[in-house]
């Protein structure tokens, strides 16, 4: 579960972080930073296997869920598909670098509101489409703090998995 | 495959098959060789159960919603701690320019204020007085419960409006408990745990909130439509004495807020020709993208006191 420690943990942080700062952030306006979707997504295309991966995914989700406030289940739902559908592509994507991660976080976050406006639709729940400023400014924001967590996600993946160097003499 | 079939069962009273066939295929197998895939197969499973099962309103609490909140409420009173104080130490430092004119301004209003209120003193003692002369119940006060915001849902506005407060079970918040301020409804209570709670804003587009225009006595539902200085009146009938401007209060038929209580203000008033109910919007008394403390309804007072959230 080395992979996926450092993607819970963030969520773990960052969502209740985040939570608090919205009150006094009135610049945000109705962009947030989907740091949820940016750890499933590290999951799906970084060094996880598919096993670690799915439960990584599964628990960012349901902490999306918890600071979310939504519909209960909805961003479990949306991590582990998203999950299923990045981890399929990641053998066509290639993703090697924070750019080409920004990219893929800002792909997702589109496919994530579309994918909710039709699960909250299959539940009876006619959701308001986000305005288009609203869903730029908010991919624009997850593309950018996906760049930043690719770097410190992988950064402690690997200080998790450094072999002890005891074991080598 | 034609040489299988031969040789074990086109061959009638066929001898079994020789000690080398194994079958090659088990339930071990199955599950060895696609492990992955069926992990992932039941966590999508399981969270397709999880998001048909439980409705937002109802259910129990997830098992996990409760440690993760518990676990998360302090760093969030933190973070609402140091940023809410340099925010505060700036705009305090700011308004020392102008707080000699302001206090000035400020005695001459309390001076007036004063008055007001020996006044309305007088009137409510001679209001109480006819009521127990014509036999009707006393208001009774409220038993409330103050509360900061520790949080905000982070869902777009246009999904939810949802807001975490730092009062729960131990304060004796419970569900559909009604939340103000001082201008008047905030919301009311969706979740509670123990050291926080969850609390649905009237802007939130789940919301509805029965109403009464304060000065035609005329019944309505206001509604929330997900943006923050915007709700909707709903079920206002064409026919009755509503005007743009009309100040709604809350009327206390849905069993949550105690009656009397600011909402808002009818705004875009709309009367068609046909139809049996009108069309306007609101404009909410509480100003929710600045809301710092909230004040949580116990109850009338009387009943079991809570301990103040806020110390």
């Amino acid at each position: 579960m080395g992979s996926a420690l450092p993607a819970v943990g963030l969520c773990l942080v960052f969502l209740p972080v985040e939570a608090a700062l919205l009150p006094f952030g009135g610049w945000l306006a109705d962009g947030r930073i989907d740091a949820a979707l940016c750890a499933v997504l590290w999951l799906a295309v970084g060094p996880a296997g598919v096993v670690e991966g799915a439960i990584g995914a599964f628990a960012c989700g349901a902490l999306a869920d918890v600071f979310y406030a939504v519909h209960p289940g909805l961003f479990t739902l949306l991590a582990m598909a998203l999950y299923a559908l990045a981890r399929v592509g990641a053998g066509a994507l290639e993703v090697r670098g924070s750019a080409g991660f920004a990219v893929l976080c800002g792909l997702g976050t589109l496919a994530e509101a579309a994918l909710a406006r039709g699960l909250l639709a299959v539940v009876g729940r006619a959701a308001p489409v986000l305005s288009w400023g609203a869903l730029a400014w908010t991919t624009v924001l997850t593309a950018a703090a996906g760049a930043a967590f690719f770097q410190l996600l992988g950064g402690m993946a690997h200080a998790l998995e450094r072999e002890d160097p005891s074991l080598l003499r | 495959m034609r040489k299988l079939f031969r040789r074990y069962i086109g061959r009638r009273g066929a001898e079994a098959p020789p000690p080398a066939y194994r079958p090659t295929w088990s339930v071990v197998t199955f599950l060895r060789k696609y492990r992955e895939v069926l992990v992932l197969l039941a966590l999508l499973g399981a969270a397709v159960v999880s998001f048909l099962a439980r409705t937002r309103q109802g259910g129990p609490m997830g098992a996990l919603e409760r440690p993760v909140v518990w676990l998360t409420t302090p760093l969030e009173r933190g973070v609402v701690w140091a940023v809410g104080g340099v925010v505060d130490g700036w705009q305090s430092y700011l308004s020392l320019r102008q707080v000699r004119a302001q206090n000035v301004a400020l005695e001459r209003q309390l001076g007036t204020l004063r008055i007001d209120l020996t006044h309305l003193r007088a009137e409510a003692d001679e209001n109480g007085r006819l009521r127990d002369l014509l036999g009707l119940a006393r208001t009774r006060p409220l038993s409330l419960v103050a509360a900061p915001v520790v949080g905000d849902s982070l869902a777009p506005g246009a999904l939810s409006r949802v807001i975490r407060v730092g009062a729960g079970l131990g304060s004796g918040v419970r569900r559909d408990m009604a939340v103000v301020d001082a201008d008047g409804v905030v919301g009311r209570v969706l979740a509670v745990y123990p050291s926080s709670a969850d609390v649905q804003l009237l802007v939130d587009p789940e919301s509805a909130i029965a109403a009464r225009v304060e000065r035609s006595r005329a019944r309505a539902t206001v509604s929330g439509t997900g943006a923050d200085r915007r709700c909707r009146l709903d079920f206002a009938l064409r026919s009755d004495d509503i005007e743009e401007g009309d100040a709604l209060v809350t009327s206390g038929t849905d069993g949550i807020f105690p009656p009397g209580l600011p909402i808002g203000k009818v705004a875009g008033l709309r009367r068609k020709s046909s139809g049996m109910f009108l069309r306007a919007g609101v404009a909410p008394a509480v100003d929710v993208r600045r809301l710092e403390d909230v004040m949580i309804v116990l109850g009338p007072k009387g009943g079991p006191e809570a301990p103040d959230a806020s110390r």
